[in-house]
């Protein structure tokens, strides 16, 4: 068998952590101030993150989003101040 | 007393506390790599400052998974101590030794310079006889030193003396003038509530030495010494 997981798909999962609305996000506020000086008035709020694109190999997209969010929960994101959310981004 | 100063690739000041615990204060001290499983039969343990693993992702969020931290974490579970300067405060948040995070200084700028505290509660184990509302002088280095927590756990810890150190100005007044990152409630050094494990901003083992502007650091390693002693 030169294949040990041929029913597995590998899913392509974008996951985006942002600061909590609550913690103080200096850098989007930064960002939001350069954007007002390049005359981008309508621009209200800036909130910088971070974003991550995991390629999981998975039986099904539940599963695949399952290991991501767990990644997430446990290395990604720091619960304390930040929380995540997930796309399906495609499978090949 | 034998203490166990942790390095991780990018720590940068695990020389300067081995120095000063070992040359200056007669310590036996030695540097372990994160690679090891074990501290030895070391008292203390050491995080000292620096940029483990690059603080990638996020600072101290990498070093929780060195193969040392479990050991880290079991000698804290035996009650032993545990001190973390700096970006060892940052891996002791991250590895929930202690609450909060620490988080990117509200003015963006990295903050190179001596600052104030003010001591909020007298701790016998980490600052001696040093009586509340003492002022300390030490020096800062960092550009994620904003301590952050829930308000009320923030409120709990002020009252229940974990809060150790706060930012003040030069008179001691705990104010937004001395603080240099925008700290909730100014706090600089806390423990946790066993207390056992303390984690600071600012670089004690730089404040060691007339010869580098001050030796308001000593406190704490003596007194560690002495309640080990006790």
């Amino acid at each position: 068998m030169t294949d040990s997981t041929p029913d597995l798909t590998l899913y392509t999962i974008g996951a985006r952590v942002t600061l909590r609305p609550a913690v103080l996000d200096p850098q989007g506020q930064a960002i939001l101030r350069g954007l007002h000086a390049l005359n981008f008035p309508t621009v209200e709020d800036v909130q910088a993150g971070k974003y991550f694109r995991l390629s999981v190999r998975a039986a099904n997209l539940n599963e695949a989003m399952a290991t991501a969010s767990d990644a997430c929960e446990r290395l990604l994101a720091n619960l304390v101040i930040e929380r995540f959310i997930l796309t399906p981004e495609g499978a090949t | 007393m034998k203490w166990a100063v942790i390095a991780f690739p990018g720590t940068n000041c695990d020389e300067d506390t081995r120095y000063l615990l070992a040359e200056r204060l007669g310590q036996s001290a030695r540097v372990i790599w994160h690679q090891e499983t074990r501290v030895g039969d070391a008292d203390l343990v050491v995080l000292p400052g620096g940029f483990a693993h690059g603080d990638y992702l996020r600072c101290g969020a990498i070093a929780r998974f060195s193969p040392v931290m479990d050991a880290v974490r079991e000698h804290a579970e035996r009650g032993r101590t545990v001190l973390g300067i700096c970006n060892g405060m940052q891996i002791l948040t991250e590895a929930g030794l202690l609450p909060g995070v620490l988080l990117r200084n509200q003015s963006l700028e990295y903050r190179c310079h001596w600052t104030h505290l003010r001591v909020h509660a007298p701790d016998r184990a980490f600052l001696g006889h040093t009586p509340a509302g003492a002022v300390l002088r030490m020096p800062i280095s960092h550009g994620e030193g904003r301590y952050q927590c829930a308000p009320q756990e923030a409120e709990a810890m002020l009252a229940n003396g974990q809060v150790l150190l706060r930012y003040c100005d030069e008179r001691g007044a705990v104010n937004q003038a001395g603080d240099p990152n925008g700290a909730t409630a100014g706090i600089a050094g806390l423990r946790n509530a066993r207390g056992n494990v303390f984690g600071l901003m600012p670089h004690p083992e730089r404040a060691c030495d007339p010869l580098l502007g001050g030796e308001d650091g000593l406190v704490i390693f003596r007194s560690l010494i002495e309640a080990m002693h006790e």
